[in-house]
C-alpha cells in the first residue's frame, strides 16, 4: 500500500482494508484468464466424451473465477469473514447441484421424469370391449365423449386439425386427409400414438384406459379415408398376440394398479404420526 | 455507502484526496468502508445463490434431455461466445485498474479505466443483440414462441433449450446493463473529483459487482456455447 493516508487507523485491522492491487498483478491475472479462455476453447474440440468435456471445462471455468475472486475482487487481500461468506455461497452451491443430480440421476429407467411413470402403462379400468382392435358401435359412443373432452381442442370437433388450440409451429393432424400421418394410419398405429406421445406437442395420454385408446383410435381414424388394415405383426407391438381370440391371446395388458390419491394420502401422513 | 459529506473539516485535503467525512453513526471512515464491503459481500452471495436455480434446472433437463440440449446447442456460435468472454476479461481488467487508480487518487487514470470498462461492456451488449437477432430471425425463441420445425424434427425439447438460453444469458445481459449505468455514473462522479485516495467506496464497491458480473459469464460461456 503506497502513499495512502489511512496507514494509522488499520492498526483496528488485521489485514489491509486498503490493499491496492498491482498494475504487474493485474496484467498477470489478465493474461491467465485470456490463456485460460484459449485453453478452454480448444479442450473443447478435443472430443473426451461428454462427461469429460464436461467436467473438464468446469474445473477450468472454476480456476478462471478463483483467480478472479482472488485477486481481482481482492479476496486474498480481504478480510476471513468476506472470505468465509463468499466461498461458503460456492459450497450451498454445489450442495444444491450434487443433491438434485443425485436425485435425478440415480432413479431407475422410467422413472427419469416426473410423472413419467404413469405415461408408460395404461390406466386401470376403464369399459371392456371384445376384440377393441376392431371397430364397433359400442366403443365409437366412449370414443365421441373421449375425443370431445381430450382431443378437439387441437384437432378440431370435426377432426380437421383446426381446433381454438391448433395455432402451434407444427399442426395438429388433420384427420380427413390420408397423407402424412408420421406414425402410420394403421388403428395399432394411432394407438400407440396416444400411448407414447408424438414430439413436439402430442402428449401421451397415460389417463386413458388401454381400450379408451383403441375406442379413439378407430374414432379418428373413421373421420378420413378408410385406414390401413392391422396384421398380426402389427398387433404384437402392442401386445396382441392371437386376434383371432377376443382376449388377443394375451393375459390382459400390464396395467399399474393405483392406490386412490386419498387413501395413499391418509396412509402417508399416519405413517409420520 | 455514503456520499461524500461536504461538511466543514478542520482536515484539509491533501493531494489526490477529496474533502470527505464518515456518516455520524460511524467510528471512522475506515469502519464505514469495512461495513460497506461487507454488505455488498452479502449482496454478491445472494446474486450467486440468485442465478443458481437457473443452472441447476439446466443441469437437470439437459440430463434428462440431453439429445435434444445437444442439437439444440450446436445453433449457439462459438465465436461470439469466446469474442464476449474476451471483452468481459478485459473489462475487469481495466475495472481492476480504475480501482487501483481510485485509491492511488489518480483521477486521470480513474476516468479512463472506467471509459475503456463502459466502452466493453458495451461491446459485450453489440454482440449479444447480434447473437439474440440471429436467435429471433431463425425462429429459436423459447417455450411456445419457438418456430423452427427442422431443428424441432431433430430435437423436440429445443424450446425448452433455448427458455434456458434466454433466461440465463437474459438475466445476465441486465446485469451488464445495470453495469453500463453504474459505470456511466461513477465517470460523472469521477469528473466531478467525488474520488480521492481518502473516498472510493462506490468505485470498489461497483468494481465487485463488476467482476461478478464476469464471474457468472465465465461458467455461463462454457456452459451454454461449449459443452452443450
Amino acid at each position: 500500500m503506497s502513499g495512502s493516508h489511512n496507514d494509522h487507523h488499520n492498526s483496528e485491522y488485521d489485514y489491509n482494508i486498503h490493499h491496492i492491487l498491482s498494475g504487474p498483478t493485474s496484467r498477470n491475472v489478465f493474461l491467465f484468464l485470456l490463456g485460460m479462455t484459449v485453453i478452454t476453447v480448444l479442450a473443447a474440440k478435443i472430443d473426451f466424451g461428454a462427461s469429460w468435456n464436461f467436467a473438464l471445462a468446469m474445473l477450468i471455468a472454476s480456476a478462471k473465477a478463483m483467480i478472479v475472486t482472488l485477486f481481482f475482487m481482492g479476496l486474498k487481500f480481504d478480510s476471513k469473514e468476506n472470505r468465509v461468506f463468499f466461498y461458503s455461497s460456492f459450497i450451498f452451491v454445489t450442495i444444491f447441484i450434487v443433491q438434485t443430480a443425485a436425485d435425478i440421476f440415480t432413479r431407475p429407467a422410467g422413472y427419469k421424469v416426473v410423472g413419467d411413470p404413469l405415461k408408460t402403462v395404461a390406466a386401470a379400468g376403464g369399459p371392456e370391449f371384445k376384440r377393441p382392435w376392431e371397430p364397433s358401435p359400442e366403443m365409437n359412443a366412449v370414443a365421441k365423449n373421449l375425443y370431445d373432452v381430450n382431443c378437439a381442442v387441437c384437432h378440431g370437433v370435426d377432426g380437421g386439425g383446426d381446433g381454438p388450440g391448433s395455432n402451434l409451429p407444427v399442426k395438429p393432424r388433420n384427420y380427413k386427409v390420408a397423407d402424412g400421418w408420421k406414425n402410420g394410419r394403421r388403428p395399432s398405429d394411432v394407438f400407440l400414438s396416444l400411448q407414447n406421445g408424438l414430439a413436439p406437442y402430442m402428449p401421451a395420454y397415460p389417463q386413458l384406459s388401454a381400450n379408451e385408446r383403441w375406442a379413439l383410435a378407430h374414432y379418428v381414424l373413421a373421420m378420413g379415408p378408410a385406414p390401413t388394415p392391422d396384421n398380426a405383426d402389427s398387433l404384437k407391438r402392442v401386445g396382441i398376440l392371437d386376434a383371432s381370440r377376443d382376449d388377443g391371446g394375451v393375459a390382459k395388458q400390464a396395467v399399474q394398479r393405483k392406490i386412490p390419491r386419498d387413501f395413499a394420502l391418509e396412509r402417508y401422513i399416519q405413517s409420520g404420526q | 455507502m455514503g456520499a461524500p459529506a461536504h461538511h466543514h473539516s478542520s482536515d484539509k485535503p491533501q493531494e489526490g484526496q477529496v474533502n470527505f467525512h464518515h456518516a455520524h453513526h460511524f467510528k471512522n471512515a475506515d469502519e464505514q468502508f469495512v461495513t460497506a464491503k461487507l454488505g455488498m459481500w452479502v449482496f454478491i452471495m445472494q446474486e450467486i445463490l440468485f442465478f443458481t436455480p437457473l443452472f441447476v434446472g439446466y443441469f437437470m433437463y439437459k440430463g434428462q434431455y440431453f439429445p435434444s440440449f445437444h442439437e439444440a446447442a450446436k445453433s449457439l456460435d462459438p465465436v461470439m461466445g469466446a469474442v464476449n468472454t474476451v471483452i468481459l476479461i478485459t473489462s475487469s481488467f481495466t475495472m481492476a485498474r480504475a480501482v487501483s487508480a481510485a485509491q492511488r487518487g489518480n483521477r486521470e487514470a480513474l476516468k479512463e479505466n472506467l471509459l475503456w470498462t463502459i466502452l466493453c461492456a458495451i461491446g459485450f451488449l453489440v454482440v449479444k443483440y447480434i447473437e439474440y437477432s440471429h436467435k429471433v430471425h431463425d425462429g429459436l425463441l423459447p417455450g411456445s414462441h419457438f418456430n423452427n420445425a427442422e431443428l424441432l424434427g431433430v430435437a423436440p425439447q429445443a424450446p425448452l433449450f433455448f427458455a434456458f438460453y434466454f433466461a440465463m444469458t437474459g438475466l445476465h445481459g441486465i446485469h451488464v446493463l445495470v453495469g453500463v449505468g453504474l459505470l456511466t455514473w461513477l465517470w460523472f462522479r469521477a469528473r466531478r473529483g467525488d474520488f480521492g485516495s481518502n473516498y472510493y467506496t462506490p468505485v470498489e464497491m461497483t468494481g465487485l459487482y463488476w467482476h461478478l458480473v464476469d464471474l457468472i459469464w465465465i461458467y455461463l460461456f462454457p456452459i451454454l456455447y461449449l459443452v452443450g
